[in-house]
């Protein structure tokens, strides 16, 4: 490479850097190119950063805690502050989180912060997902990317469903017995995945282990893969807009990377991360010390995971008590709720673009996106099945709520089972009717 | 002129900042829960002053109970029930029930101090049945001891962290912060409602006085963490999730992307 | 002079206050750090500091800086089809693949067969189930002891009471788990097959659920109903503890017991089907 002359006259110290740099890499080039890149601004486009920015607190809050936590279950006798545990056989695991949370200062700020950040990454995750649904952004050529948030998701409640069950507390290990259960009713197969994962018969020694190895190494080197080939695509395919303006499939309208964009997604990272640290600080998350240490023979109610697999708890409570016995093999009544019914949800949403784009005909490319009134049939199916996995998930907290609403559980486990069928139904032809409506309204306006 | 959003915005933030306030410090903080509507345990049974027991029970108890204590189709038989129960249900307002036939729910007591020990006396005179347990709460109680039975006995229906929870059949197992220590002892004792007596073999006297310490630590002293939303766990956990995120985040995104910007004229 | 550059420099105060009180945030927080901590401080000075800086950059770059509306346009995704076309070629040309299906075809079988090897230290993780699922400790003459190794006597448990036991040996065994409930006698209405498993009126079945091995750890005593906390499973303790409601859809398996004479209580065997929740090949 020839050198480039550069004149000193003038030059920063910024200059000068880049100059060093750019000699060196080639990069001010594309650099530059990056900078003046062109983002559409809606406040509904920032629903993704949001979540990448919950990402960001989990992984900074989380290299600290890593550095207090012992992933070990062997059996300790406790004796710190905490007056009602003292004397008390725990696992190793559990001990030190309640070091962590009473004797390492700000150390429960930071686990309240990272468990805080974990509801909040789930929840951010899943209006992303609405909003792409519902205004048709998966489409063409954007399957790729759908399928790589998919991946996110999914990695995202194995990352919280792990978390939440390193403590080692009577809650969570209940939730790890629950997940025994229904990888057993896997057919045929299952007991050798659940003794393949957990190392033996319920409860095994070697899972807080494993549990810690996913959380903070697999899950984490996944995630960060997976965001990293989410942003280059959405990086190279450039994103989409709403229809008005100037917007046309072949144009992007918007502000330039840098500074505007910049600045503003940098002020939305602070003011997420301000948002769930006064959570964080102020509202107690996972007390483990009122749940005490696991222990196989003991239980507390009200027993719920985490939000995000409340609905996979909904549809256990809802399940009906079938186990059919067929040519001597036996069904287990976990099997339709627990494997089936995941399945098939999980399944058709991934490949939803590719569902759509054939019972619509539709395979050709879209920048434009639509709002969603103007493609009634999704707008119907997504309603539905958002719908249902929120009756699922308030059907998780059935006895909870039961106790706030004064009925009996048993009376609102049926209208819930009741409920779960015929909502999705009833949400998705009122959808569908009020878009009709919303299209009409605006042909004639435009006429 | 002040700047109309400059001085929205610092609104905002003020309000958040009293907001803050009120709940770390202000009113609203993790403090003590204010006591129960009950009465506090009773005295010696030999210190009865008022209306006889005897008038008090042929007015308001021996239509459904019977004059002796026999019982009646409309009420069981009190014969084995003892101090310990009829304290209770006195105390805790469940009994005298309006009518029969309705489920047995707690209320406010009916009757005054006097006029309890007044009951007590007579109808435990009926029969046997536990007395009413010495249950003392103190700086020498051993909270883990009781920490240890409550989670292997009580925790399963009433929570890990006291807050209670429904049990099915149209029954709630109640919460237990606000219950005075007696009671506690009481109810272990006899078990009332659907709930299993458990007797000195399983639950030592000793273990009723922990017991009641560690629920009284826990109404106290077990949340660190700031405010409990009620005790109940990830199903709350979720739902304040769900509300700082709609409330909160939502609210940002729409502020920094929103229409009236300066820097949107072309330079 | 107009009003516009006052107004600018109102915001930019604001913009530079609000950076003032992040640092102070900041110097707040480790002064409480230093002095102690306590949580509820510490979250809401950060929220402060992060809140505020947050709040700053974004007002800087809405209302300070000038960031106009542009419109770029977009190229077409793909290469140009003489080249995308030319990649299959290139792919092949110098490996010649498509001459060497024989070499190929091996080459296949090799890396399958090398996979298979490779993913053998997977099968390390865990043991084979064997007959683990189909047996607990229990064991004919075992005795029923607490959670901390004592014998249960039958005077210990109230009527309509009930205790957790486990086998003399194994405290705190999980799948060998067992409550033993004592009711009046004369309402047990058991298989006539299972009469004698009941001494009178004292009943023990697994405490595992059988839907999802929760510790079904509720008693409704004056209805004689176990309740399982996790999907409030209902198991009738007076009829073999079969589901009433709920999704269980097996009975919670008896343990056989009898009553000795010095009040304590042995079992009789072990369950006679698998406890906790099902599976597969359960009856095999």
């Amino acid at each position: 490479m020839t050198d480039r002359p550069r004149s000193d006259a003038g030059a920063t110290e910024l200059d000068r850097l880049i100059g060093w740099l750019d000699e060196r890499t080639g990069f001010a080039e594309v650099a530059r190119g990056a900078l003046r890149k062109v983002f559409p601004d809606h406040w509904s486009f920032l629903l993704g950063e949001v979540a990448l920015f919950c990402y960001v607190v989990l992984v900074a809050t989380g290299v600290f805690l890593t550095f207090f936590f012992a992933a070990d279950s062997r059996p300790v006798t406790y004796d710190g502050p905490y007056v009602p545990l003292r004397g008390a056989q725990v696992s190793a695991a559990f001990d030190s989180v309640m070091r962590l949370s009473f004797e390492v200062r700000a150390g429960l700020l930071m686990r309240q912060i990272h468990h805080w950040a974990a509801v909040v990454f789930v929840a951010a995750i899943v209006i992303h997902v609405c909003r792409i649904f519902f205004t048709g952004a998966f489409r063409r050529p954007r399957e790729i990317n759908w399928l790589v948030g998919f991946g996110i998701l999914v990695l995202a409640l194995a990352a919280g469903f792990t978390g939440y069950s390193l403590p080692d507390d009577l809650l969570s290990g209940t939730g790890l017995r629950i997940f025994y259960s229904v990888a057993e009713a896997i057919p045929f197969i299952g007991p050798w995945f659940a003794y393949l994962f957990f190392g033996g018969e319920f409860p095994t020694v070697e899972l807080l282990g494993r549990l810690y190895v996913f959380h903070i190494m697999l899950i984490p080197a996944l995630m960060i893969g997976g965001i990293t080939v989410h942003l280059a695509i959405l990086w190279i395919q450039k994103h989409t807009q709403y229809p008005g303006g100037r917007a046309r499939e072949t144009n992007v309208v918007g502000r330039h990377f840098w500074p505007g964009q910049v600045f503003r997604s940098t002020g939305l990272f602070l003011l997420t991360a301000a948002i769930i640290a006064v959570v964080g600080g102020l509202v107690q998350i996972n007390p483990v010390w009122v749940y005490g240490p696991f222990v196989p023979f003991a239980v507390s109610s009200p027993a719920q995971p985490d939000w995000y697999i409340g609905w996979l708890e909904g549809a256990l409570r809802l399940g009906p008590n079938w186990e059919p016995t067929i040519l001597g093999v036996t069904i287990p009544s976990l099997f339709l709720p627990g494997i089936v019914v995941p399945t098939v949800l999980f399944g058709g949403f991934a490949l939803w673009p590719f569902i759509e784009a054939r019972l619509s005909g539709d395979h050709r490319e879209h920048h434009i996106l639509q709002w969603p009134w103007q493609a009634p049939a999704r707008l119907a199916i997504g309603s539905a099945v958002l719908t249902l996995f929120v009756v699922l998930t308030i059907a998780g907290g059935n006895d909870v709520l039961a106790v706030f609403l004064h009925v009996g559980v048993e009376e609102l486990t049926q209208t819930l089972r009741i409920l779960a069928f015929v909502a999705p139904l009833i949400v998705a032809a009122i959808a569908y009717r009020l878009a009709i409506e919303r299209r009409r309204r605006d042909a004639e306006e435009e006429q | 002129m002040v700047d109309r959003r400059a001085a929205g915005g610092l609104t905002v933030v003020a309000l958040l900042g009293a907001l803050c306030w009120v709940v770390t410090w202000g009113p609203l903080r993790a403090a003590p829960l204010p006591g129960g509507e009950t009465i506090a345990a009773a005295g010696p049974l030999d210190q009865v002053v008022g209306p006889p027991g005897q008038a008090l029970y042929d007015s308001s108890c021996a239509a459904c109970h019977g004059p002796q204590g026999e019982g009646t189709p409309n009420g069981p038989a009190l014969t084995e029930s003892g101090a310990a129960s009829v304290d209770f249900m006195l105390r805790t307002g469940r009994m005298p029930q309006p009518a029969p036939d309705q489920p047995v729910r707690r209320d406010r007591p009916a009757f005054d101090e006097a006029a309890i020990q007044a009951l007590v006396a007579y109808v435990s005179s009926f029969g046997n049945g536990p007395p009413i347990p010495a249950v003392q709460v103190n700086d020498s109680s051993d909270i883990a001891a009781g920490r240890a039975a409550y989670v292997a006995t009580c925790a399963a229906c009433h929570g890990a962290a006291g807050s209670g929870d429904a049990v099915g059949g149209g029954a709630i197992a109640p919460p237990l912060l606000d219950t005075p220590p007696t009671q506690v002892g009481e109810a272990i004792r006899i078990g009332p409602g659907a709930m299993p007596a458990f007797d000195k073999r399983q639950i030592s006297d000793q273990d009723l006085s922990s017991i009641a310490a560690y629920l009284a630590f826990l109404r106290q002293k077990a949340a660190p963490g700031g405010q409990t939303v009620g005790g109940v766990g990830p199903v709350a956990e979720g739902y304040v999730a769900w509300l700082v995120y709609l409330v909160g985040l939502l609210l940002v995104t729409r502020w920094i992307e929103r229409r009236r910007q300066r820097s949107d004229r072309p330079g | 002079m107009s009003r516009e550059p006052v107004r600018r420099s109102r915001v930019e105060w604001l913009v530079a206050a609000l950076f003032g009180l992040t640092a102070l945030a900041g110097v707040g927080l480790l002064l409480v750090y230093v002095l102690g901590g306590q949580t509820q401080v510490e979250g809401v000075l950060l929220a402060i500091a992060l809140g505020s800086l947050g709040v700053g950059i974004v007002l800087w770059a809405q209302d300070l800086m000038v960031t106009p509306v542009v419109v770029e346009e977009r190229h077409p995704y793909g290469s140009d089809p003489v080249i995308a076309a030319d990649l299959d070629a290139t792919l092949d040309e110098e490996a010649g693949f498509t001459r060497r299906r024989l070499l190929v075809g091996m080459l296949l079988t090799a890396l399958a067969g090398l996979a298979a090897a490779l993913a053998i230290p997977v099968l390390s993780l865990g043991p084979a189930p064997g007959r683990e699922l189909f047996t607990t400790a229990w064991r004919p003459g075992k005795r029923l002891v607490g959670a901390d190794g004592t014998p249960i006597r039958a005077t210990d448990i109230p009527i309509d009471s009930l205790v957790t036991v486990f086998p003399e040996g194994d405290a705190g065994s999980a799948d060998s788990q067992t409550l033993l409930i004592r009711v009046p006698p004369g309402l047990l209405r058991l298989d006539p097959s299972r009469a004698s498993w009941a001494p009178e009126g004292y009943v023990a079945y697994s405490k595992v659920c059988t839907h999802a091995g929760c510790p079904v750890g509720l008693y409704r005593a004056s209805e004689r109903k176990l309740i399982c906390p996790c999907h409030q499973s209902t198991f009738d303790v007076l009829t073999g503890a079969t589901p009433v409601f709920g999704p269980a859809a097996r009975a919670l398996p008896q343990l056989p017991i009898r009553l000795q004479d010095d009040g304590t209580f042995v079992a009789d065997g072990d369950f006679p089907e698998p406890v906790g929740p099902s599976f597969w090949n359960q009856t095999s």
